[in-house]
Formats: structure tokens, sequence, C-alpha cells
């Protein structure tokens, strides 16, 4: 039960970390230029299952095995700028344009809404969990 | 052995009994009723209303569309019919000591 | 308290609470890109066992598979898996109260009716 608890706060610890880097892009729209010079990198966290918990666990291959989730990496979105031209801007190059970051705002808004759906869902989960537990320990306390 | 005939008269329609509904197939304890026939149909009431608890568990356990309720309730059936056993037998005994300590 | 009853609710109880655990890995996984849900099955071999005996209800162990891939799209449905866990987390409660009345019966007995 305790394990079920762990899991599913992961679970929350996991989709919280990909709202922020969803929120991240999200502000990041337009930033033509960061310290380094380029325009921003559009970020996508990855998650999976821990393996190291899961595998000291169970050694069977194929069929995942009960275990928390972590993040594996926040890796930048492969396809880098669009260009736009805006010779004003103090930015933009020689012929005009200026390099703004691939970010497709539909995308990031149908993935904010659908991780914060299972934040929900891990926090529902979580109630399930805790309510099992207790039912447990009522064994015995006799009417 | 007056005594002993109270005791049988006033165990022989134990009013308690018959709210549980009819305790075995055995026919009902009339007067004529030997005091061992009525102690042995009501153990058997008990030890068949357990029994009948015990099967609705584990229908329950092996097959989720079975009520719930029903299995409660045969539960609660049973743990009753223990706790007037349990009752009858304290009387019992109350009354086997009493006799017991008369100076004959 | 019979044996093959007790022996059929706590098997139960390990194999929902497995379950259960199972479920929550489905949920907190379901924005992981490679990861196939699984789910846990015991019942048949249960029922199977239960009329062989408390030995071979002892002997029972709930399997892990992975879920049947569905005919088209593969998005994770994680309103079934709520639906699971909330139906395990009931059938758990459940048989924790049926075993608490049995205890209760048998507790009973044992102080005589006091």
């Amino acid at each position: 039960m305790s394990d079920a608890m762990a899991i599913s706060r992961s679970g929350l610890d996991v989709e919280w970390q990909r709202l922020q880097v969803i929120a991240q892009n999200l502000a990041n729209l337009n930033t033509s230029r960061t310290a380094s010079g380029d325009p921003y990198r559009p970020m996508r966290v990855i998650s999976g299952p821990d393996a190291t918990f899961a595998d000291a666990l169970a050694r069977k291959g194929a069929v995942s095995q009960p275990g928390p989730v972590r993040v594996l990496g926040v890796e930048a979105m492969p396809g880098g700028v669009r260009r736009v031209y805006d010779p004003s801007d103090p930015s933009a190059g020689a012929d005009g344009f200026v390099n703004l970051p691939a970010i497709d705002q539909a995308s990031e808004m149908t993935l904010m809404i659908r991780t914060s759906r299972s934040y929900e869902a891990n926090l529902t989960a979580l109630a399930i969990e805790r309510q099992m537990f207790s039912s447990a320990l009522n064994l015995g306390r006799s009417s | 052995m007056s005594a002993i005939a109270a005791i049988d008269s006033v165990l022989a329609t134990p009013p308690a009994l018959n709210t549980l509904g009819p305790v075995t197939a055995a026919p009902q304890p009339a007067p004529t009723a030997s005091f061992g026939d009525i102690l042995s149909a009501g153990m058997q009431g008990v030890e068949n209303k357990l029994a009948t608890a015990d099967d609705m568990v584990r229908k329950f356990t092996l097959d989720p569309n079975v009520p719930i309720h029903q299995v409660t309730f045969a539960l609660e059936q049973a743990r009753l019919s223990v706790e007037l056993a349990m009752q009858v037998r304290g009387r019992l005994l109350d009354g086997y000591r009493e006799l017991m300590n008369m100076q004959l | 308290m019979d044996p093959v009853s007790a022996a059929l609710i706590t098997k139960s109880l390990d194999g929902l609470a497995l379950r259960l655990e199972v479920t929550a890995t489905n949920i907190a996984n379901a924005n992981s890109k490679t990861y196939r849900p699984s789910r846990v099955t015991f019942e048949d071999s249960l029922r199977a066992a239960a009329a062989k005996g408390p030995d071979a209800i002892a002997s029972v162990e709930p399997r892990i598979e992975a879920l049947p891939r569905a005919p088209f799209g593969d998005e994770p449905r994680t309103d079934l898996e709520l639906d699971t866990a909330a139906a395990t987390a009931g059938r758990y409660s459940a048989l924790i109260d049926l075993l608490g009345r049995q205890f209760d019966i048998s507790r009973t007995v044992i102080r005589g009716g006091q």
C-alpha cells in the first residue's frame, strides 16, 4: 500500500515538472536571444519507469513491473527555429529576419491540459490508496 | 426433580429463538420434547447458520457479482444465533450451579 | 473460521493490493512514451484452486500481464485505470469487513456470550 502511495506521489512529481517546462516554453515563445546569443530552444520532459527500482524487484522481461516513475531527462525538442521578417527588431539579422523558437502554442496548450489531467488522476489515485490503507487498519475493530 | 421440570418448562419455548426464524427443519419444540432434543436442535441451527455464512463469504470472494448485503446479512444472522446459544449456555450453567448448591 | 475461507480472503487481499500497485504505476506512467500498461490477474486461478483446498489456494500467485493492445489508438486509458483503482479499493474494504465479522463471531464464542 505504501508502495502504491509512493508510486502515485512520484507521478505527481513528474507531471509537476512537466508542467514547469511547458510553462517555460510558453513564456519564451518570442525569446529571440538568450544569454548564449541563440534563440530559446523549446524543451520536453521525458518520463519513464524508475528502472533501477523496478529491476531490483523483478527480473521479468517485457512486462512492466510496478514501481515509481521519474523524469528521465529534459531534452531540447528537435526542429529549431522559425524565421520572421521584422527589421525593426534589435536581434534581426542583416536580412531583416529574426530567429524565433519553433514553439507551437496549440500543442503546448494541449500538452498542458493533458499533463494537468494526469496530475489530477495521480491525486485521485493517492486518495484511493490512502482510503484502502486505512480500511486495512479497521480489521479487528469489532462493533 | 421439580427444579428440573421448572427449567424444562422455561426453556421449552424461548421467545428469543423465534425472532430468528425457524431454527432447523426439526419439529417445533413441543412440551413433550426432551431437553436434550431441544438443545441439539438449537445447536444444529447455529451450525447451519454458520455454514451458510461461510458459504456466502466464499461465493463473494470468488465472484464479484454476489451482492454484499447478502453476505453481511448471513454473517449477522450467524453471529446473533451464536450469541443466543452462548446466552442459553450461560443460563444453563447458572441453573446447574444453583441445583448443585441445593441441600438435598 | 474455516481454513478455506480464510485462505481465499487473504489471497484475494494480496492480489487486490498488487492490483492497486500496478494500477498506480499505469496512472503514473500515462505520459511515458515507451511504457506498456499492465494488469493483475488472480481471480481465475483462485476459483480453480478453491475446490482443491487450502494448500492449493496458498500456492496461487497473482500474475502481472501486459494489457492487450487496443485495435486503434494507443492512448493510455487513465479513466479506466481510475475505475479499476476505485473498484479494487472497494473490494478490498469489503473483504476486510467480512474478515472482521468472522473474527467477531469467533470472539463471541471465546467470550462465552459476555
